[in-house]
């Protein structure tokens, strides 16, 4: 006779009033609020800090027009400030023919401008780099 | 023991009370636990499942809008969890098929169980659950344990309620037949 659906429904309510609920690991809850903490924990960004402020860029700007201004206002009346440095030992050095005596090999001329290229090319790299893992950072 | 609805904990841990959230954790754990091994079958994953539906629904919980039970949100997210474990993991599941089982069957099965020891007789029970299929354990455990409705089963599964009444019925007779197989091995291998 086939069980009616009554019986197998008393016989289901019988079985899972005996099985029993899993239990879990005793530290169950302080590992979901550990890893809670975690995942609310302030992400610190890394901040893009320029080498010279623009506070120092102030003040060198202020300095270099004050010092243009010095010496076109200066021009007028010739400053005593420049005519105080001696200068005289420039006219010792002969200017013309201080790099004739030097004479570099080609090769080395080649790999001096090839490693330039390469250190230009480096800093450029390096700089997007950054500007990317800024940005990255940021969004 | 708390008696707080659900509700007043979510607003809690919304307002920045982010211990209110554990006392959620430790109300829905064990259901969430049994959930999860019934369909991964491994203590340790179901463990990392729970905790992880746990720590979802904590980053999730501001679009928590409130329409279903906490409970039913919290189910349907450790039961995707565990599936797509189980999916990446490729494991095979073991599907029991529907012994002929009748009357006189269930009460065998039935007095078979109650002579046995209790501890022995819950091990039997949830290894019995175990080699149902994990949609069908799923709904069992909900139907059962829970006391959801055929409606709130269904939106945790995404099944219809029709859907959701015939699994029902399979599982339950499923089940029936797992154990008559456990308890009567040998009157089943005389068949």
């Amino acid at each position: 006779m086939k069980p009616n659906k009554n019986s197998i429904e008393d016989f289901t309510k019988f079985i899972m009033n005996e099985a029993r609920l899993e239990k879990p690991s005793a530290d169950f809850v302080d590992s979901v609020m550990g890893k809670i903490s975690l995942e609310t924990r302030p992400v610190i960004k890394s901040v893009y800090k320029p080498l010279i402020s623009i506070s120092s860029w102030f003040i060198i700007a202020v300095i270099i027009v004050a010092f243009c201004a010095y010496l076109i206002s200066g021009n007028s009346n010739q400053s005593s400030l420049i005519s105080l440095i001696n200068i005289s030992f420039l006219n010792k050095i002969n200017l013309n023919t201080v790099f004739e005596s030097i004479h570099l090999p080609n090769l080395f001329s080649i790999v001096f401008i090839f490693f330039t290229v390469l250190v230009i090319f480096q800093m450029f790299a390096i700089k997007n780099y950054f500007n990317s893992t800024i940005k990255n950072n940021d969004s | 023991m708390n008696t707080k609805p659900d509700e007043y904990y979510i607003t809690q841990t919304l307002n920045g009370n982010v211990n209110a959230f554990a006392f959620l954790v430790e109300k829905y754990k064990h259901m969430l636990y049994t959930l999860t091994i019934g369909i991964v079958k491994n203590r340790e994953e179901a463990e990392e499942i729970s905790q992880d539906s746990f720590v979802k629904a904590y980053k999730n919980l501001a679009s928590f809008k409130g329409d279903s039970k906490f409970s039913t949100w919290i189910y349907k997210i450790a039961y995707y969890a565990s599936l797509d474990v189980v999916k990446r993991n490729k494991r095979i599941v073991f599907l029991e098929n529907i012994d002929t089982i009748n009357e006189a069957d269930l009460e065998s099965v039935q007095d078979s169980l109650k002579c046995l020891e209790e501890k022995e007789r819950k091990e039997v029970i949830n290894n019995a659950l175990l080699r149902l299929p994990n949609e069908e354990r799923v709904i069992l455990t909900l139907f059962y344990f829970e006391d959801l409705s055929i409606k709130e089963i269904s939106k945790v599964i995404n099944l219809s309620e029709d859907n959701i009444k015939v699994k029902l019925f399979r599982s339950r007779k499923k089940l029936a037949s797992i154990l008559k197989y456990v308890i009567e091995p040998r009157t089943v291998d005389l068949i």
